[in-house]
């Protein structure tokens, strides 16, 4: 260190370069030693090694996280809340999904295209190009009437879709994503076409109270049997309070042992801003959760 | 400390909380992690073990359900709870429309009154009836809904108290409260019900005065702010005259650019408990809260009849609908408001200032309560986001002292007030037992001449 500060003060550039750099190598090869001593005193005994990983565990980002006291693990409490809970109609009496996708007023052509792609993902989707006219408040009153289980706004900035809005019917909840990194279909390496085949559904990390609201709410936008001869998955993966779409075409070889994937798209990443207790509505409604900075 | 939380699915809950429970969470938070590190570099435990600890050391409180034989179920939502006046009984109405009287200590289910019926088929929760505000007054029941039918009714445990010899002694001591104050609720307990239309619907919230039950306030969607005699109505009702309420309140006057102001009464209550009220605080969904007089008269500053029935102030608190409001247990010039996202926020009357906020919210809360224990102040909330959170109020420093995941999303919170008394009791206890204790060991020896 201290010769480091000395050769800081250097004047000369070409000179000062010089000693950074001798310094540089003189730390690596110091290093370099060390490993190897330490790799000879580990061969003569093996316990020396197990002792030092055992020791040695880096900090990640998953293991310094604090414990969340509301993950749920098999609790009774919840799992018999969730019975009569709003999405139970689909689970216990297999209601069907009937999805209306629109996007917010007067869209431009790529909210359009994401919207295509969006309503693929789901076989029970229809999309409806949105009036001006109506309110989302509106739409939902309809939707209700027409005896819909969902409504997905898909909303823009700057001519890129930016965020969804999934409100469950009738009686909400209401969640409010930001929608980032969009990569559809075709911009993807070695995509796969897709089939019109109901997909199997992943649901990873979604174990805090809240992850399981959201993950029967993403359940719920799907058809409860999938078709497994399509070899669809459709996956939300949650990451550190990001959701992650992937959908998948899987091939086993002849063997049956091995597996490929196919990626078909599209990709994108959610994060969850708001939940909201009944159907829409931004300014008088009750929140379960608010992401606050 | 004692709570008793209201969830959507029909369970009453119980929490009982130690002094050594309530410390700044911040500081507990840093020290556990401290505890963390030290145990990473000596016994070097990888850290899903201490994960596990750290959950076990989270069960120092407790919660019990107190209903134990009803079923989880959305149409069981319990929406208020009161203790009866003798602290022996837990009131509580349904939203199926029925109050049910509950034994405090075991929890048994001793009587059931039938409110109203709600209608079931209505498919959106808001549009069906329900309760607004709930109170109890020596064995009479005071109900309201949202579509204004106002029900008084008399519940009659005497079998059930002739059980316990102490309860007799209750009995004796409160007939003669009953003469001095309420003729009328004596007309109700001859008649054992009162049952009435106030001939207004969009109803949101309904107190009674503690001081004097014969006065109510209500106020509710487009429905400004109604102070109610119950002699009056009774009068009325009798003469079957139109019912009107003993003081009404007039809207704010219109906007500069001449508009008339909705109206949107979210929550109210008595600023002071007296007989007859005086003051009334009022926070509406467009987030201004109001205090009205009821005693003013005209004068040279109100010259006009309008301008005695408008508020004294009208604050804007906030860009939020504002959800509810509690007067401060220790100083009534503190208010205590809270918004739809969650923030709750401390003002001062006399100043009209937001002198303070709670942090650590994520969702909307549904009830305040404020309170002290020994010579510190404390605020408890619940809300949508299912933790009970209680803050220590401290002048230069509101602090989080402590908060439990509850697993349900919770709307009412009751606070034994009796708890508040005991552990200061059970502390000179064991005084005096120690006391006894070394008296007896004084005792045991024998006396030297």
């Amino acid at each position: 260190m201290a010769r480091l500060m000395q050769a800081s003060k250097i004047p000369n550039k070409i000179k000062r370069e010089d000693v950074y750099n001798k310094i540089r190598s003189q730390k690596n090869k110091d290093k370099l030693l060390k490993r190897k001593q330490q790799k000879k005193e580990e061969e003569l005994d093996p316990s020396l090694k197990e002792e030092r990983l055992k020791n040695n565990l880096p900090n990640t980002l998953e293991n310094t996280r604090e414990f969340d006291e509301t993950i749920v693990e098999d609790d009774e409490e919840v799992l018999k809340e969730e019975e009569i809970d709003d999405f139970s109609q689909y689970f216990n009496d297999s209601l069907q999904p009937k999805i209306l996708v629109t996007t917010s007023r007067r869209p431009s052509a790529r909210v359009y295209e994401f919207a295509e792609e969006f309503c693929s993902i789901f076989p029970d989707a229809n999309f409806v190009k949105r009036g001006s006219q109506f309110e989302i408040k509106k739409i939902v009153d309809i939707a209700i009437k027409r005896e819909f289980t969902d409504v997905v706004v898909i909303n823009e900035d700057k001519k890129k879709p930016n965020a969804i809005t999934i409100i469950h019917l009738p009686d909400g909840p209401t969640a409010y994503y930001k929608l980032t990194s969009i990569m559809s279909a075709k911009e993807i390496h070695g995509h796969g076409r897709m089939t019109p085949h109901k997909p199997e559904l992943i649901l990873n990390n979604f174990n805090t109270r809240l992850g399981h609201t959201i993950g029967r709410m993403f359940a719920s936008l799907f058809p409860q049997v999938p078709e497994f001869k399509g070899r669809q998955v459709a996956t939300f993966h949650n990451q550190r309070d990001f959701i992650f779409f992937r959908r998948h075409r899987y091939i086993f070889d002849k063997e049956g042992k091995k597996c490929d994937l196919q990626e078909l798209g599209p990709r994108f990443t959610l994060k969850l801003q708001s939940l909201q207790k009944g159907t829409f509505d931004t300014k008088y409604g009750e929140y379960e959760w608010v992401y606050k900075v | 400390m004692k709570f008793f939380l209201l969830d959507y699915v029909g369970q009453i809950k119980t929490v009982t909380l130690l002094n050594h429970d309530l410390i700044d969470e911040k500081k507990s938070k840093k020290q556990k992690l401290s505890e963390n590190t030290t145990n990473d570099n000596h016994s070097s435990i990888p850290n899903t073990s201490t994960k596990k600890t750290k959950k076990i050391e989270k069960k120092d409180f407790e919660v019990l359900k107190f209903n134990k034989n009803e079923e989880m179920e959305k149409k069981n939502a319990i929406d208020f709870i009161t203790f009866s006046n003798n602290l022996k009984f837990l009131i509580s109405a349904n939203a199926t429309g029925k109050v049910s009287v509950y034994n405090v200590e075991t929890g048994t289910l001793l009587k059931t009154i039938e409110c109203f019926n709600p209608d079931w088929t209505v498919k959106k929760e808001e549009h069906r009836e329900k309760f607004i505000g709930l109170s109890e007054y020596n064995n009479i029941i005071m109900t309201c809904t949202d579509k204004g039918n106002l029900k008084y009714e008399v519940y009659d445990l005497s079998h059930y108290k002739n059980n316990n010899a102490s309860d007799e002694n209750n009995e004796k001591s409160t007939p003669i409260e009953e003469e001095e104050i309420l003729e009328t609720l004596i007309d109700i307990k001859n008649n054992e019900k009162f049952e009435i239309n106030l001939n207004i619907d969009n109803l949101c919230k309904f107190k009674v005065n503690k001081k004097n039950p014969n006065y109510f306030i209500t106020g509710g969607k487009e429905r400004d702010l109604m102070l109610w005699d119950l002699r009056d109505i009774m009068k009325s009702s009798q003469q079957n005259d139109k019912i009107q309420p003993a003081w009404k309140a007039k809207n704010v006057p219109h906007n500069f650019l001449d508009l008339r102001q909705p109206v949107w009464v979210t929550d109210l209550a008595f600023l002071d408990q007296c007989d007859p009220p005086q003051k009334a605080l009022v926070i509406t969904g467009y987030s201004e809260l109001r205090m009205y007089d009821f005693t003013l008269e005209l004068d040279e500053k109100r010259k006009n009849k309008r301008d005695i029935n408008r508020p004294l102030f009208n604050l804007k608190v906030g860009e939020n609908v504002l959800k509810c409001l509690e007067i401060c247990c220790s100083d009534p010039n503190l208010v205590l408001v809270s918004d739809t996202l969650g923030n709750l926020v401390q003002i001062n009357l006399k100043t009209l200032k937001v002198c303070g906020s709670f942090k650590g919210t994520a969702g909307t809360l549904k009830c305040i309560k404020s309170f002290r224990k020994g010579e510190k102040k404390y605020i408890s909330g619940v809300g949508l986001d299912r933790f009970l959170r209680v803050w220590e109020l401290d002048e230069n420093n509101n602090r989080l002292v402590y908060k439990s995941y509850l697993k349900q999303k919770l709307s009412f919170i009751l606070l034994d007030e009796n708890s508040l008394i005991e552990p200061v009791d059970s502390e000179e206890n064991s005084k005096r037992k120690k006391k006894s204790k070394i008296d007896g060991i004084w005792g045991d020896m024998e006396r030297v001449s």
